[in-house]
């Protein structure tokens, strides 16, 4: 047996709780790193959200006032008292929500169609849907204009409802096509044999299994309707008509020289507001479905 | 309550996937058929092609006379239990049992009447009517596969493998119940299953099917007694017969230096003849055994009631000839020499070419 005469050279095996004196750093830098992360994708909306409340004198002040001591909420009555803030609500949530609905029922079928039907043909389908995707909306626009002018859609809900689901169409088929292909095929055996035929076992069946993604796709789809400028700007001049972003953007002061930024940013908080809501409500729905049918392809 | 028929059913997708190739079979009411085989045999597409889940390509499929080749599953009055018990995962255990009775537009009372008739057989209790299928366990999920086949009252059932997917012990108890079961049906059953256990307790008639062909269409205990060719010697029966090509001289064939006689019923020889035994068969030779062979052990696997043990016999010609012996354990093995008799009743003979069962062979003490 042999004595030791010097201690054995330290190795830790097990994790060591930070010594004293030492900078604990997993403790500390880790969540500093979340919160300056989560304050620069926050800080322009927070942002507004300050400004909206402010008042004008603070607004404007030099040097920068960031948190008031004062509060109004002057802006947000202003908004509708001198426009008609809640028409411009009601269109944006009419042409988003009729835009989605649409794109969806659609979408659906179309999706379980190429994922399980097989159709002659499929295969080149799909790829023409991927390549539309790849298509940049904006050089749409010149021709759009063209056809929206031929068709007298001017001024009309039509010509904002049918470009958005045609837009939002492509992802919505993708999206869905890779959930359908998810689901178990003895499940659609299994209704066959019950005599389901093929739209009940749609509707009945497989429609209730993928709510996930059809939250998702419906988020997403709402969000761009509701968030669409170009076209809304462009398609629409009635201003009873104007959807929200561009009700926001229009918002005049008192005189030339005046930018209402009080206004324009009560403006941005109303309008963002009845996203973040769908959002938080189905915010379970949306993992599931980013998670389960975007990962495969 | 109708009588099942396949008749040369054919299913092809393309020129090298011919997944069923010539498949005619019969099932009474009071039968129960299992479709036996390995992997690819062609067992599931056979159901499916009676469920009308796929169309044959040629062939026709008769429940009762009617011929549904072409009808839809949920016209044909059948009713299908799946491997993986395929429940509706958004509808209650209760939603899931009436589903079919629903679509049929049966009245209210009459479901209510067969759903709790079949709990009750089944052994499923109130409590879990309420609840999805996502908090049972699983064999209770695959009693209510088994009780939504049930309620609807159909005219063939179809169970695809049911008992897979639960645990050993469980099997064994459920396979007794499923027995039970449809002894009281009186209705055409036709089971798909790889497990030779669950197809011969099961069942009144086995097709032991491979390649897309029916190998062999007989009771369980003829397929054992009697298998028609290798293939079927070879997949029933566990541990595997002991299958043997030897040359064949005059009447005998050379097991090494030992002589084996050939069956009677032979009228010419063949060249090579493939010779089978059953290791449970094999037995240590007594004095009064004509046919012996004398080998020396090198391997001994404890089965718990038996040892089955291999011997290395010495051949000129092959080097050496392996036979496995199922023996009692009253005796410890370790590399010794051991002479085994070879009853002439239990061998089985089969042609080298074709596999086929080459004398139709009478057992001693045979029931007719």
């Amino acid at each position: 047996m042999t004595t030791l005469t010097h201690p054995p050279a330290e190795r830790p095996s097990t994790p060591t709780p930070p010594r004293r004196g030492k900078f604990p750093v997993k403790k500390v830098f880790l969540p500093l790193a979340v919160v300056l992360v989560v304050l620069f994708c926050l800080a322009p909306a927070l942002w507004q959200l300050l400004t909206s409340v402010k008042v004008n004198e603070d607004i404007s002040a030099v040097p920068t006032v960031y948190f008031p001591t004062r509060y109004t909420l002057s802006h947000y009555i202003e908004l509708f008292v001198r426009r008609p803030f809640w028409r411009y609500i009601l269109n944006s949530a009419f042409v988003s929500v009729t835009s989605t609905a649409i794109s969806l029922a659609i979408g659906a079928p179309a999706a379980y169609a190429l994922a399980r039907l097989r159709p002659w043909g499929g295969k080149v389908i799909l790829a023409s849907i991927l390549i539309v995707t790849l298509f940049p909306g904006i050089l749409l626009f010149l021709g759009l204009l063209e056809i929206i002018q031929a068709l007298h859609l001017g001024n009309n809900y039509l010509a904002l409802i049918i470009p958005y689901t045609a837009i939002n169409l492509p992802l919505t088929i993708l999206v869905l096509r890779s959930f359908f292909e998810q689901l178990p095929k003895d499940l659609e055996d299994a209704a066959k044999v019950d005599g389901y035929n093929t739209w009940q076992m749609l509707l009945q069946i497989l429609l209730p299994m993928t709510l996930p993604a059809l939250v998702t796709t419906g988020i997403l789809t709402f969000i761009f309707a509701w968030n669409e400028f170009i076209f809304a700007l462009t398609f629409i001049t009635r201003d009873e008509m104007k959807t929200i972003p561009v009700a926001a953007a229009q918002i005049g002061g008192a005189s030339v020289f005046e930018i209402p930024y009080g206004p324009i940013a009560a403006a941005t908080v109303l309008g963002t507001l009845p996203l973040v809501l769908l959002v938080l409500f189905f915010q379970r729905k949306i993992v599931q479905g980013l998670t389960a049918g975007a990962v495969k392809g | 309550m109708a009588r099942l028929e396949l008749i040369n059913l054919n299913k092809t997708y393309t020129p090298k996937v011919i997944p069923v190739k010539d498949i005619s079979l019969t099932v009474e009411d009071d039968e129960f058929l299992s479709l036996l085989g390995p992997s690819g045999c062609g067992k599931s597409t056979t159901l499916r092609l009676i469920a009308g889940l796929e169309e044959p390509t040629r062939g026709q499929i008769k429940i009762g006379d009617e011929d549904v080749t072409y009808k839809r599953p949920g016209d044909r009055n059948i009713a299908m239990v799946f491997q993986s018990y395929a429940l509706y995962p958004h509808m209650t255990v209760y939603e899931n049992l009436c589903s079919g009775l629903k679509l049929k537009k049966t009245p209210p009372e009459e479901i209510k009447r067969r759903v709790s008739e079949s709990a009750r057989v089944l052994g499923l209790d109130e409590t879990l009517m309420s609840r999805k299928p996502g908090q049972l366990s699983g064999g209770q999920r695959q009693r209510v596969a088994v009780g939504r086949a049930l309620v609807r009252r159909p005219h063939v059932f179809l169970l695809d493998e049911p008992l897979s997917n639960l645990d050993a012990l469980l099997r064994e108890k459920v396979r007794a119940d499923l027995k039970e079961l449809f002894a009281s049906q009186k209705v055409p059953v036709v089971y798909v299953t790889h497990d030779q256990t669950e197809a011969m307790t099961l069942s009144t008639k086995v097709a032991v099917l491979d390649q897309g062909y029916v190998q062999q269409l007989d009771s369980p205990e003829r397929i054992y007694t009697h298998p028609a060719n290798l293939f079927v010697a070879g997949f029933v029966g566990s541990p595997q017969m002991n299958l043997l090509t030897l040359r064949c001289q005059e009447r005998h064939v050379m097991l090494g230096d030992f002589r084996i006689n050939l069956p009677e019923g032979l009228t010419t020889v063949p060249p090579n003849i493939v010779l089978g035994i059953r290791p449970e068969n094999v037995r240590i030779a007594q004095a009064e055994d004509t046919q012996t062979v004398k080998g020396r052990v090198y391997l001994v696997e404890n089965l718990g009631m038996h040892y089955l043990v291999s011997v290395r016999i010495q051949d000129s010609q092959a080097g050496s000839i392996t036979i496995r012996a199922l023996l009692p354990t009253n005796q410890a093995w370790n590399n010794e020499e051991i002479t085994l008799a070879l009853p002439p009743q239990n061998l089985h003979w089969f042609d080298v070419q074709t596999g086929e069962a080459v004398v139709k062979r009478q057992m001693v003490g045979a029931r007719i």
